[in-house]
């Protein structure tokens, strides 16, 4: 049982953790009841739940708008050798500047706004949603394609029942790559320049040294995060793939 | 009447086809046979409006072939894998309608099949799904890219007889290319011997069978042997 096997590595994981905290035994470095007892304070009393579901809510925005162009523009680099001709330096430029530039770049430019924020996680993601759906477009099988011209079969038709189905796999694993990166990015965009928001918690803690907080804070979000992987991102690519 | 008429087809700079003119009475099935590599694939290409960089032009009844309801058999089944069996024929049915879909695939025995995804049929089940959906607009012309071939003798026979029942009940036009001269012999009502660099007819041969003579019979054996010693030199470069 697979659902078996996670619960024990967690398991193992957390026992290891505490042994660990009791060995070294400093305020740095709380244990792992320390920490569970801290995320239970702070999800009854605290603010954890508020910073949480404006965190989540950044997360979705910004994921969904830059799969959306990042799809796009893959598509569209893989099928046609013109398009890649001309955005391909552009795209090796977008993933190799530093994900921390794009964000201060944003700041100072849009000021310290919501937009800025989420312009600056897009920019960040798209060129990786890109490069892995190029390679999918590229790989379309043009035999399959061929019977949709031979059958004039509709362009509508063509695109959801024989294009884009071959090009799910590739979605599908950038969409898993590109959650656990924007979440990543947006807790430092939170931390740089908002208000609110796990990553504006975390640097309130960092500056109080409250080492606890800071890692219930991150657990929290790491469970919510497995939670989305498991129950929805995993269970679509199951389903994508069940007729192989 | 299917009239193909290529003045020039270039692949880079290699004159694959030049000067063709082959025209094809309707409900008439008429083989080709040719050496491999002569462009018997890009001549199917072209009927069925895949390639378009060619000049010339392709008609059925005067009309572009473009609007023209055309099916089509290859040597792998070119189902698509991701849709069940139902869902590829419904894909390309015009009228959508479930019932004769459902009529066609019990008529090929694949009624058990219908929710099954390609790769859980036998390669023999693929082709005749392929051909029910090569049927199921009733179309105008059937091209075939020998679809009988790498399956073993009874399964290719099986086949060949289904399919002469669909081509009984809808007489489309058929344009069938294949390597094996006996197939060609039983199956089409003439045949059309091609020769390579750049394409030519050597041969427009008038069946004196029938379609539905048996493959093994002695009259397809002996008819095959007199096209062979009739024409020997042309044939030469074809069947291989």
């Amino acid at each position: 049982m697979p659902s078996q096997n996670r619960f024990i590595s967690i398991l193992v994981i957390f026992i290891f953790w505490q042994t660990l905290a009791l060995l070294i035994n400093t305020d740095t470095f709380p244990s792992a009841i320390d920490v569970l007892k801290s995320l239970f304070y702070h999800l009854t009393q605290g603010e954890l739940l508020y910073h949480l579901g404006i965190t989540l809510n950044r997360v979705a925005i910004t994921f969904f708008i830059a799969m959306f162009i990042g799809i796009l523009i893959g598509i569209l680099m893989g099928s046609y050798k013109k398009i890649d001709n001309i955005l391909d330096s552009l795209l090796i430029i977008a993933l190799n500047v530093p994900a921390l530039v794009t964000i201060i770049l944003c700041y100072i430019w849009f000021g310290l706004t919501d937009v800025a924020a989420l312009l600056a996680v897009i920019i960040n993601k798209v060129p990786t949603v890109v490069v892995t759906v190029r390679e999918g477009a590229r790989t379309v099988e043009q035999k399959y394609m061929q019977i949709a011209q031979i059958y004039k079969i509709s362009k509508v038709d063509t695109l959801n029942r024989i294009y884009l189905p071959q090009i799910y796999p590739y979605i599908m694993a950038s969409a898993r790559t590109g959650l656990s990166l924007i979440w990543k990015i947006v807790l430092v965009v939170e931390l740089l320049g908002r208000s609110s928001g796990i990553g504006f918690e975390l640097s309130m803690f960092f500056q109080f040294f409250d080492i606890t907080s800071i890692m219930a804070y991150s657990m929290a979000f790491i469970i919510v995060i497995l939670l989305i992987e498991t129950y929805i991102l995993r269970p679509l690519e199951k389903k994508a793939n069940q007729w192989r | 009447m299917l009239e193909i008429h290529i003045n020039s087809k270039k692949y880079q700079e290699n004159r694959v086809i030049e000067n063709l003119k082959l025209e094809v009475k309707s409900s008439e099935f008429i083989s080709i046979i040719g050496p491999s590599g002569c462009g018997k694939t890009t001549l199917l290409n072209i009927i069925s409006n895949i390639d378009t960089e060619f000049l010339g032009n392709v008609l059925f009844d005067k009309k572009s072939i473009k609007d023209v309801n055309i099916g089509v058999m290859f040597q792998d089944s070119r189902l698509i894998p991701w849709l069940t069996i139902f869902e590829n024929i419904m894909l390309v049915s015009n009228s959508k309608d479930e019932e004769s879909i459902l009529e066609a695939l019990i008529e090929v025995g694949l009624e058990e099949y219908i929710n099954s995804y390609a790769k859980e049929l036998s390669g023999g089940m693929q082709r005749r799904a392929a051909l029910v959906r090569a049927f199921i607009n009733k179309p105008d012309v059937i091209l075939l890219d020998e679809p009988f071939i790498s399956l073993d003798y009874p399964t290719a026979q099986a086949l060949r007889s289904d399919f002469l029942k669909f081509y009984k009940k809808y007489k489309p036009t058929v344009v069938f290319i294949t390597h094996d001269l006996k197939e060609a012999v039983s199956l089409s009502q003439r045949i059309v011997f091609l020769d390579s660099s750049p394409m030519k007819v050597v041969l427009d041969y008038k069946n004196k069978n029938d379609f539905s003579k048996n493959l093994e019979s002695y009259e397809i054996e002996k008819e095959k042997d007199e096209i062979l010693q009739k024409h020997p030199n042309i044939l030469s470069g074809c069947l291989n």
